[in-house]
């Protein structure tokens, strides 16, 4: 096994693919500056790519490989686990790390709730995401499920700064109460006031905005300072809301 | 000549982010190496956030991972020294929102930025340098930035007389410009710019009194001011040159108690927000002459517009000219002036009412301070519906022209529907798109993309 297992590779780079060294000291990027761990390789398959970056099979990139690990020689194939580094008429990457082929693209793992076997590649990246709702869930001060009964502003809010969060509440109806001491809340049923940004600009664009009506798995903060006066919670990250399903997902690992 | 470049590379056909609040700088000793910055996030998603950079005038374009403090920012700046090609940035962090000065000694090199200073509880630091030395060393800059750790005289410039090689915080003290007091706070923006000779301007709000607020606007009463410094501003009490007659305080008011609109959070001007726009440029023929443009409700409490003003002074910043161009329903105002004295002034206009009103990005030149004949280009039109915002700001809080010799560069954000119709004096496309079908295609080249928000470079030559 290379330089750290596929998971620990994907968790570290943001494009994976498969690709057969084509030259040796050679860019595709201007600037990009050449030594002998510079190395242009075709693409084979993408194994994994940010949403808006595609680098089709048969396109060449430039991959500056780690220099923790072997130089490569031309026609030497290898999964390639990268992050982007220059993006222009052709691309440019930093390898982290890299495997065999057959060890990161070959159908050989097994997904929960799939028959058919899928890729090293495609198991890990399932399980890197449940990895980061799980570990998020443990530094939730509560969780519970619940809906959106009410909105409001919070009185006296005033921007000053076009950045302001503007803060607002969202009242929580709850029917379970999987962790923390809800003031208001008993048998895991009531209600709970959360604060969070509704403000639109650039700084909150990911806070959690949440709407009339929703429902699902709220993954609660405790509110400090000044704030705490509002509600006793908060929400702060895009992945606050997760869906009632993942409850099993939290169980399954002791939350 | 015009031209008008799309700076989202190819690689990065299949994006379809808000890249608003775009700004630029252009080396002065080199005018092909050009960097570009705008709300655009590492595609990848990792700890450095992009610029645009091009070698080639902005014909080509290319995206590099260079600015550290996250995968985006949250407002950034950046200046050229004009000589010595080193590179200035002023950004909010990503993680934490933080005023963080930056340096390269060359962008393109790939290497990521070296933070120089790093300040909490700040707002849209605004980038320029100016370099002297018999051997072109040493490097003057100048950060607008609105501080409010010493509220409430919060508008501010952090400057440093010898950017280029000293170790952090390479000689970078903050200024409080604002001299009076004021509602708490002044305006988001200050605008400093820096002639040769030594001579510092630099514009903010001064917001006087609030006269209502909500939880999505304030109504204030705001003054305009200017300040100026002689020498570099690195003297014991800089940017007090400029003595108000009428208060005896640093800091002529070009215009008092203007009302202002303020909308944060929401879009009340074509999907965007409104309240802080603002622009001054220094003649490089002549420190004498300094132009000035800002936004404000001319029609009061009652009123519905937002219009920019531009006036001019020619004894450093004493005395101010009645406005000499006003356009309605318009923001992000850009000023510069070419080595011909010639004043470029770029801005974004909503023309028309209800679903037809357009975003009409627009370049007038004029010699003569307005006095026909004054040149118009329109750069761009476009719905302003389409394609619905993501967050604000929309378009931006800012866009930016620069001169560099005759010549003008420039960048604004809009619409990227493919449709030359949209683009009169004509664009070129770098991203994959197929202008008969105005459809955005993707890497692929066939996989449609959806329309968004991209910066697009304008340059200017007088022939």
């Amino acid at each position: 096994m290379p330089n750290g297992s596929i998971k620990e590779l994907l968790a570290s780079s943001s494009l994976a693919f498969t690709g057969t060294v084509e030259t040796v000291r050679a860019t595709t990027v201007p600037d990009v500056p050449v030594n002998d761990r510079t190395v242009v390789v075709q693409v084979g398959e993408v194994l994994r790519s940010p949403p808006e970056v595609a680098v089709p099979s048969g396109s060449r990139v430039t991959v500056q490989l780690s220099p923790d690990l072997p130089p490569l020689n031309p026609g030497d194939q290898r999964t390639f686990f990268t992050n982007g580094w220059v993006y222009g008429e052709n691309v440019a990457v930093i390898e982290v790390g890299r495997s065999s082929v057959e060890e990161a693209a070959a159908p050989t793992a097994r997904m929960a709730g799939l028959e058919a076997s899928v890729s090293p590649v495609a198991a890990a990246m399932a399980e890197l995401a449940q990895d980061e709702v799980v570990e998020h869930a443990r530094g939730a001060d509560a969780i519970v499920r619940a809906r959106v009964v009410g909105l409001s502003a919070v009185p006296e809010t005033v921007q000053y700064r076009e950045h302001d969060p503007s803060w607002w509440i969202a009242t929580l109806e709850t029917d379970l109460v999987e962790r923390g001491e809800l003031p208001g809340v008993t048998g895991g049923v009531g209600t709970v006031a959360v604060l969070y940004a509704n403000s639109i600009d650039i700084h909150w664009r990911e806070s959690p905005k949440p709407k009339a009506g929703q429902g699902g798995l709220w993954l609660l903060h405790r509110t400090t300072g000044e704030l705490a006066r509002w509600a006793p919670f908060q929400l702060l990250h895009p992945i606050d809301l997760q869906p009632s399903i993942q409850l099993d997902l939290l169980r399954e690992h002791g939350i | 000549m015009l031209r008008i470049v799309n700076i989202i590379p190819r690689t990065l056909s299949a994006e379809f982010q808000q890249d608003s609040e775009p700004n630029i700088a252009v080396n002065p000793e080199d005018p092909k190496q050009i960097v570009a910055t705008a709300f655009t996030r590492d595609p990848g998603g990792g700890q450095l956030a992009p610029v645009f950079v091009s070698r080639d005038g902005g014909e080509t374009w290319e995206l590099r991972l260079i600015v550290p403090g996250g995968l985006s920012t949250r407002d950034i700046t950046v200046g050229f020294g004009t000589r010595g090609g080193a590179l200035y940035a002023g950004i909010l962090t990503f993680a934490d929102a933080k005023l963080n000065i930056l340096r390269t000694d060359n962008p393109f090199a790939l290497a990521p930025m070296t933070v120089l200073v790093e300040r909490d509880k700040e707002d849209q630091p605004w980038t320029t340098a100016v370099t002297t030395g018999a051997d072109g060393g040493q490097d003057h800059v100048y950060i607008g930035h609105n501080d409010r750790n010493p509220a409430p005289h919060t508008a501010s410039v952090f400057l440093s007389q010898d950017a280029r090689t000293p170790a952090p915080p390479a000689g970078f003290a903050t200024d409080a410009v604002e001299r009076r007091d004021t509602a708490g706070v002044d305006g988001p923006p200050v605008r400093p710019a820096a002639h040769p000779d030594g001579t510092v301007y630099a514009a903010f709000q001064r917001w006087v009194d609030q006269l209502a607020a909500g939880s999505t606007f304030l109504d204030l009463k705001v003054d305009v001011v200017v300040v100026r410094d002689d020498a570099f501003a690195t003297g014991a009490n800089p940017f007090s040159a400029l003595i108000d007659p009428n208060d005896g305080t640093a800091g002529v008011r070009v215009v008092t108690d203007r009302f202002v609109h303020f909308t944060a959070k929401t879009g009340p001007l074509g999907q965007e927000r409104i309240g802080a726009d603002m622009s001054i440029a220094v003649d490089p023929t002549t420190s004498d002459n300094v132009w000035i443009a800002w936004c404000d409700r001319v029609g009061g409490q009652a009123g519905t517009d937002w219009t920019i003003h531009v006036r001019r002074s020619t004894d450093r910043g004493q005395t101010w000219s009645d406005d000499l161009r006003t356009v309605t329903n318009a923001k992000n105002p850009a000023l510069a002036v070419n080595d011909r004295g010639l004043l470029g002034f770029m801005f974004q206009q909503l023309i028309g009412t209800g679903a037809a009103a357009r975003w009409v990005t627009q370049l007038e030149l004029t010699s003569g301070a307005f006095t026909p004949p004054v040149t118009n280009f329109v750069l761009h039109t476009a719905l302003f519906s389409e394609p619905p915002r993501i967050f604000l700001p929309y378009l931006g809080d800012y866009i930016r022209l620069v001169a560099v010799g005759e010549d003008f560069y420039g960048i604004f954000s809009g619409s990227n529907l493919p449709d030359m119709a949209n683009f009169p004096n004509g664009v070129t496309y770098q991203r994959n798109a197929d202008f008969d079908a105005h459809t955005l295609l993707g890497t692929d080249n066939v996989t449609p993309v959806g329309i968004s928000v991209d910066p697009f470079f304008v340059h200017y030559s007088p022939d």
